[in-house]
């Protein structure tokens, strides 16, 4: 039951981190967060801070977030072969919020 | 899901602890990357379970592991009342995680179960009969054969198993606390 090796590893992160890297989202640093047996999670550094709003209020100042790459394996184990395609439908259900670039360091 | 819940307010007789469910914020279609709120300062439950430098009492795991089934169990009632039926709609069109599903719970069920040496034959054969029916079910489900009034797969995938990070308790309480965990969760 392989999982990736560390440069596979590697790669993907640097893949994942280039792949945000055009949105609000786009991050200085992924971390591996324990968990997650099927698709991997990172913790990503914000480049810039952001104020997440709903409606008029402010909920956080997100730093950092949580980043899902799901792929056509199982993150603990490369030969248990996934659809990627679980994920779908995702999209519709974004989003309640408003982002925005905040002052704050 | 995540926008679903995010309003959820589980009704009378719903457990004490509080669940914050954080916001999908984006998700990439092509390199199926989905960016979720990241909340501070959470900590995921494995590595709290696993750290070798906590003094917490270990009737305090028994009881968190009690408070997220009776969260679990009332998330089951609420997914299944009549307001959610868009939601479940939604949620059951998602072949690949219906198979992943029956891949991941019942079709390896038998052969890992066999290695355990306090399984009998006779507990094998109620797994195989379960096996049976649930590989029925599943071929149904993928050929869109489903009685209406059928519900096969409900939204919980049911991936919620802290059994398996349990402290060694005591052997009656071990069995009482992830026993009771397991059936609110089933």
């Amino acid at each position: 039951m392989p999982p990736l090796n560390k440069d596979d590893i590697q790669q993907l992160t640097a893949e994942t981190q280039k792949a945000i890297a055009r949105t609000d989202f786009a991050c200085s640093s992924l971390t591996r967060v324990p968990g997650g047996s099927a698709s991997f999670i990172f913790r990503g550094f914000l480049e810039s801070p952001l104020s997440l709003c709903e409606g008029s209020m402010l909920r956080s100042v997100l730093k950092s977030v949580i980043v899902k790459k799901t792929t056509e394996f199982a993150a603990v184990n490369r030969d248990f072969a996934l659809d990627s395609g679980r994920s779908v439908g995702i999209g519709e259900e974004n989003t309640i919020s408003c982002v925005e670039e905040t002052n704050s360091e | 899901m995540l926008s679903a819940l995010s309003s959820v307010e589980l009704g009378p007789g719903a457990p004490v602890m509080s669940v914050f469910t954080p916001l999908n914020l984006l998700y990439l279609p092509s390199p199926k990357i989905q960016i979720i709120e990241d909340v501070h300062p959470a900590l995921d439950y494995a590595s709290l379970l696993m750290a070798t430098n906590t003094d917490i009492p270990l009737s305090v795991w028994s009881a968190v592991g009690l408070a997220l089934g009776e969260w679990l169990h009332a998330l089951h009632h609420w997914t299944q009342e009549p307001a959610q039926s868009d939601l479940r709609n939604r949620m059951e069109g998602n072949v690949a995680s219906h198979d992943l599903k029956w891949r991941t719970t019942y079709a390896t069920i038998v052969d890992i179960v066999t290695t355990v040496p306090a399984i009998t034959e006779d507990h094998l054969d109620v797994l195989r009969e379960v096996r049976a029916r649930a590989e029925r079910e599943h071929e149904e489900a993928m050929q869109g054969q489903v009685a209406e009034d059928m519900e096969l797969y409900g939204i919980v995938h049911g991936d919620f198993w802290t059994g398996k990070y349990a402290h060694p308790l005591s052997a009656s309480s071990h069995m009482a606390a992830t026993d009771d965990v397991f059936q609110a969760s089933s």
